[in-house]
């Protein structure tokens, strides 16, 4: 078994360009997210997945000024860079971390990386709810080389992006009880149906909000619950 | 050329069932949502799409009282519900237009359904290739809700599969330095202390937000958010 932390980003972001590299807390977004993922016990490594293209220069040098991996790929086909990712470490498992990410919970994702060295069989593993409700920004979670595998089977019959798309979204959204998903149950730490904001970053004023919740707190969230209590003291209630 | 935009809309969502009702500037979501709608120029009919479950009774009374229609299907099955409400109501387009969406630009809508009006033919007609949450519209060609329904795709796919279709009519695109510029936050309703803070905004500005750059001053303004 060999299980990577996976964060993927790229700066070239149509909606919000260098959003992973703006500032977040003092330091690059993906900084914060780095810095977190090695504070992650059990794992075999952590890799930064990216693009070829020049403007993501900046994601590899901070790769390698916090002393991880990292690997470049394609561009146009999130997909085929993933994949290539996977090949080049020779993985079995990852944990995923998304590069807009920076609020996921620390113990979230040890329990999943402990869920996925426990039981390995499995495609995916997450903290889904029965619910299958989600908080946006809370996509961490464990993927196996089999689903790659079937996603790569897959792949090679679409016909077109559109189809492609399709095939990588419903690839990643297996749905809820199938018995190919891990649930790890994490309620305690994040009760679905009590979570108050999303803690993913897509828009410039987002990050404004943010960059103030943790000034107001003055360390940077590792918890959820810790982002969840600043943001509500910030707006007052 | 009928146009109708569906407004779905139910209590029980998952990961917060009371949102619609949720008190935005002293009055729920929902009624928020509706009222916008009715100030559309230019649509032959608004339908709020629920369901028949007890608990969403009140939405349909609120449709009564604001003087449009609504439809009832299967709860967890939008893609459904939006067939049923087009089929119904015999709409040759329409707006798939969510029930959490409160502070849509009125404008932004009207200039969709220009569009359509003016280039009959295509499958969709977007504000923009890739959305934005709470902002971002399309009017759909009622064609490809059947196409969609007869694939079995997933309706949070919709807009995915469109984003290379080349019968899409885009009206806008991110790379447009002023739209990017313009739209700097998600403005859709998802979470109870999103809700907070866009409470915390209309008591700023002293009256609810008709179009984005009220957020944006808002935002850049209050130095104690």
């Amino acid at each position: 078994m060999k299980l990577f932390a996976l964060i993927t980003a790229r700066c070239s972001s149509g909606r919000f360009p260098n959003k992973v590299i703006s500032m977040l807390g003092g330091k690059p977004m993906i900084e914060q997210i780095i810095i977190k993922a090695k504070k992650l016990k059990d794992i075999d490594g952590i890799v930064l997945s990216t693009s070829v293209l020049e403007a993501d220069d900046i994601l590899v040098s901070i790769a390698h000024e916090n002393g991880i991996y990292w690997y470049r790929g394609s561009n146009e086909e999130l997909a085929d860079r993933h994949w290539d990712t996977w090949d080049e470490f020779d993985l079995t498992h990852a944990i995923t971390m998304s590069g807009d990410s920076p609020f996921f919970d620390l113990e979230i994702a040890q329990r999943i990386i402990k869920r996925m060295r426990e039981y390995s069989d499995y495609w995916t593993y997450g903290a889904y709810s029965p619910l299958g409700c989600l908080v946006s920004g809370h996509l961490t979670g464990g993927i196996s080389r089999q689903l790659l595998e079937a996603q790569v089977k897959a792949y090679k019959k679409c016909k077109n992006k559109a189809e492609i798309q399709e095939c990588y979204a419903q690839a990643f959204s297996l749905p809820v009880g199938d018995p190919r998903i891990c649930l790890v149950d994490c309620s305690d730490i994040m009760p679905p149906t009590k979570t108050a904001i999303k803690i993913d970053i897509d828009y410039p004023l987002e990050m404004a909000v943010m960059n103030r919740a943790i000034e107001h707190l003055g360390y940077f969230p590792e918890k959820y619950e810790q982002i969840e209590k600043a943001y509500k003291e910030i707006v007052s209630l | 050329m009928k146009i109708g935009a569906v407004i779905l809309a139910r209590s029980n969502f998952g990961r917060w069932p009371g949102k619609l009702k949720a008190d935005l500037g002293g009055k729920p979501v929902i009624e928020r949502v509706v009222e916008r709608w009715v100030k559309v120029k230019g649509l032959d009919s608004i339908i709020l799409s629920t369901t028949d479950r007890p608990e969403d009774k009140w939405l349909m009374n609120l449709a009564g009282r604001y003087g449009i229609d609504y439809t009832t299907g299967p709860p967890d099955d939008r893609g459904l519900r939006y067939f049923e409400a087009v089929r119904d109501n015999l709409l040759d387009y329409f707006i798939p237009a969510p029930g959490n969406w409160p502070f849509i630009e009125i404008e932004v809508i009207q200039e969709v359904i220009q569009a359509a009006r003016q280039n009959p033919g295509f499958s969709w007609y977007r504000y923009m290739r890739h959305s934005c949450s709470g902002i971002s519209i399309g009017v759909m060609n009622s064609k490809m809700i059947v196409e969609y329904q007869k694939n079995g795709t997933d309706q949070e796919l919709w807009w995915d599969v469109v984003a290379e279709d080349k019968k899409a009519f885009i009206l806008h695109n991110w790379k447009d330095v002023d739209l990017r510029n313009k739209y700097l936050i998600d403005l859709n309703i998802a979470y109870p202390l999103e809700v907070a803070l866009f409470n915390k905004i209309i008591k700023y500005l002293g009256y609810y937000p008709e179009c984005y750059a009220d957020f944006v001053k808002a935002y850049t303004e209050m130095k104690t958010l």
